[in-house]
């Protein structure tokens, strides 16, 4: 899946998490190499940030209060977003997998392995790429 | 006739003069005043030669003649009766004779030398007076007429003219003499009229116009005033039922023949006096040395039947008096079945009153059986629902615990282990393996962390549904030995997260016993919606067991099939030792309280 902005231009990502903390370290890895373009702190928040900032990607938490990533992922592709999903989530079961994988993600990346993997997960998933954390 | 010839021959056979029979009979003559026919006769003829032979042994040879004096007073008749005696009884040797009543006596004193010179002579007379001839004794019996008259006055106290009837021959005269002279001085209130030797006719007509307060008195009629001869018991009947007021009599014949009764002459009495009075002569007794004895058989006697007719009440009936013909009442006829009728009635009111007081204890007993049964579920409703609240917290508390470690420590840990790995790269190359160790550690940490938080609550229920949270349960509990298969269909996209929640703890419940006690090999779960519901159906091959043995062993499936019951639906285990377990969970579906739903 490639950005609307064209390759050479970096990619604009919007990160999605229910904590500071992770947003801000997520934020820091993918700094070097990619736009940030907005943060949203829960499923309604990332889903008018989607619609108004149409991020190239998206880096989107599973456990949140409220609407889950997984149902912001399905509400998104209903919305008609283009964006690409990448999945940064404290779950590494296989269900887990297979149902971001369900609700149009590309990346899925386990927490603990945000700094090894994310850069490498968003790469992918703007190449149309899956990827998915190993080892979990 | 044949026994005359009978007799001749007899006579012609035998010598002249001829000993007391020789074969120890004893040859006996009796002798009536009276004809044939009549009471006194009857009765003696009847009850006599009986007491006779029987005090005899069997060894008596009875002869009886009658002079009928009545109908015969002729003299020249006496005569030629003797003459008959005389050579009827030509050859015998009588060893006693005995002579009823007056007329009788005399001929036997008359002509004792020329037919039994001597034989003992036992006599039976009414009169006192009757001369005690030698070698001879006798019994005396006294007509009474005035007692009867006495209890006429008991029977009916308002009787005032009492009519005497006799008839008009000599022995009639002579029993309206001899009442004359008994009843000469009797209670003045009462006065004694005489019917006495009337045509029949004329006596009817009398008898049916007495005056009120009047009592017939009948004592004899053997013929009536225009010479008409009759048998006095049917000459009494005639009078009896002409009378327009109660007839009485003085001999117990009468009962039964229309007298309403009297103080009556008992002729049996009197026979059996005579028998007695005889034996002990033939036994041996000297006549002589027996002073002839005088009774008194006169007994109150009345007809029952003859009180009812004439309304005597029987209260006055003195005591002591012989009630006879008296009807049997109902209760004589039918006590058998009133008695068992009673008992049968007494019997079944005790058994209804025991019925009734056994019923009235059941439904005491019932009463309390259900007071005791709504008790009983009452506590057993606490005990479900303190159960189910139990369970309720329990798995809330487990719920906030899996939050924390999930949303708060899973999420620091991550940002250790991130951080962790950002300080890595900086690390010195001799801190390279302390802080690689560092960060495996934390990882682990982060593992363990988040592996307790999910065993302790399955917080993907509410991220990725009931379908695919089962899928990953079997997954986790994949085993070599066993083949766990999982269909559905028709499952509601989203369901209720407390029904969710409880259908996932019973499907791992059920997969651990399948796995842990009943060494199942094949495990099939089933998720079917419907109409009505959702079914889920777990059924595995294992070794089974005693549902009811194992009830209460475990709180897991219990608490759960009460919650699932508590939530209007069905929990069942179907279970034999041996044959497998199938378990079998229905509820209803309904409507969401609010948006806090899962995706399934």
């Amino acid at each position: 899946m490639h950005s609307s902005t064209g390759s050479s231009e970096p990619a604009r990502v919007l990160l999605v998490d229910d904590n500071e903390a992770m947003l801000a370290r997520t934020a820091a890895v993918l700094t070097p190499d990619y736009e940030i373009v907005g943060a949203a702190k829960d499923g309604p928040g990332a889903l008018a940030a989607a619609g108004l900032l149409k991020p190239d990607v998206i880096v989107l938490d599973i456990s949140m209060p409220g609407m889950t990533g997984l149902e912001v992922a399905t509400s998104l592709r209903e919305a008609g977003s283009k964006a690409a999903l990448v999945f940064l989530t404290i779950h590494d079961e296989e269900e887990f997998v297979a149902a971001a994988k369900a609700a149009g993600g590309t990346g899925y990346v386990v927490k603990p392995r945000l700094v090894p993997d994310l850069m490498l997960a968003v790469r992918e998933a703007r190449a149309g790429r899956s990827f998915v954390s190993p080892g979990r | 006739m044949f026994r005359l010839l009978a007799l001749a021959g007899l006579l012609l056979l035998a010598p002249a003069d001829r000993a007391p029979a020789a074969d120890g009979h004893k040859q006996i003559l009796v002798l009536y005043s009276t004809r044939r026919d009549s009471e006194f006769s009857t009765v003696s003829e009847g009850a006599l030669p009986r007491a006779l032979d029987i005090g005899l042994d069997r060894n008596l040879d009875y002869y009886s003649e009658f002079i009928d004096s009545a109908r015969f007073p002729d003299s020249e008749y006496e005569v030629a009766f003797g003459d008959f005696l005389r050579h009827k009884y030509q050859g015998a040797s009588f060893d006693l004779v005995i002579a009823m009543h007056d007329v009788a006596i005399e001929f036997v004193d008359k002509h004792r030398e020329l037919l039994f010179a001597k034989t003992p002579i036992v006599f039976f007379s009414n009169d006192r007076n009757t001369r005690s001839a030698p070698n001879s004794t006798g019994v005396v019996v006294e007509r009474n007429f005035a007692s009867t008259v006495s209890l006429i006055e008991q029977l009916q106290p308002d009787v005032r003219q009492v009519f005497v009837v006799t008839g008009a021959a000599p022995a009639d005269q002579e029993f309206e003499r001899l009442a004359r002279t008994q009843l000469r001085s009797f209670d003045p209130q009462i006065t004694i009229n005489y019917l006495s030797g009337l045509t029949t006719r004329d006596l009817e007509r009398q008898v049916a116009r007495l005056p009120q307060r009047s009592a017939v008195y009948f004592l004899l009629v053997t013929q009536d005033g225009a010479g008409d001869k009759f048998h006095p018991l049917q000459y009494l009947e005639r009078v009896a039922k002409a009378a327009n007021a109660p007839t009485y009599s003085w001999v117990d014949s009468t009962l039964g023949h229309g007298v309403v009764g009297g103080s009556l002459y008992g002729q049996e009495a009197a026979i059996d006096s005579v028998a007695k009075l005889a034996l002990r002569v033939l036994r041996g007794e000297t006549a002589d040395s027996i002073p002839p004895s005088a009774l008194d058989l006169n007994v109150n006697q009345v007809d029952w039947r003859q009180l009812r007719n004439w309304s005597i009440s029987e209260s006055r009936v003195p005591p002591g008096t012989l009630v006879k013909f008296k009807e049997p009442d109902i209760w004589d006829r039918y006590r058998f079945y009133i008695v068992g009728a009673a008992t049968a009635l007494v019997g079944q009111a005790m058994l209804i009153a025991g019925l009734l007081v056994q019923r009235r204890r059941r439904r005491r007993a019932e009463e309390e059986l259900r007071n005791r049964q709504s008790e009983l579920r009452a506590s057993y409703e606490q005990i479900r629902d303190l159960g189910s609240r139990l369970l309720d917290a329990q798995e809330s508390e487990r719920a906030r615990i899996a939050r924390e470690l999930h949303d708060d420590i899973s999420q620091q840990m991550a940002l250790l282990t991130i951080d962790l790995t950002l300080m890595n790269r900086d690390v010195p190359p001799e801190r390279k393996t302390l802080a690689s160790e560092a960060l495996d550690r934390a990882q682990d940490i982060a593992k363990s962390v988040h592996d307790l938080s999910h065993r302790l609550h399955p917080a993907k229920l509410r991220l990725i549904g009931l379908i695919t949270a089962l899928q990953g349960l079997l997954q986790e509990l994949a085993h070599p030995g066993i083949k766990i298969a999982l269909t559905h269909e028709n499952v509601p996209a989203t369901l209720a997260p407390d029904l969710t929640l409880c259908l996932f703890r019973i499907v791992q419940e059920a997969l651990q016993n399948a796995i842990k006690h009943s060494r199942a090999e094949q495990v099939s779960i089933q998720l079917v919606g419907g109409p009505d519901g959702l079914t889920l159906t777990v059924i595995d091959d294992g070794v089974g067991f005693d549902v009811k043995a194992a009830w209460g062993k475990g709180l897991g499936l219990i608490s759960l099939g009460e919650r699932v019951e508590t939530a209007g639906g069905t929990f069942e285990i179907l279970s034999t030792p041996g044959a497998g377990t199938r378990l079998v969970v229905r509820v209803p579906l309904q409507p969401l309280p609010h948006a806090e739903t899962v995706a399934v």
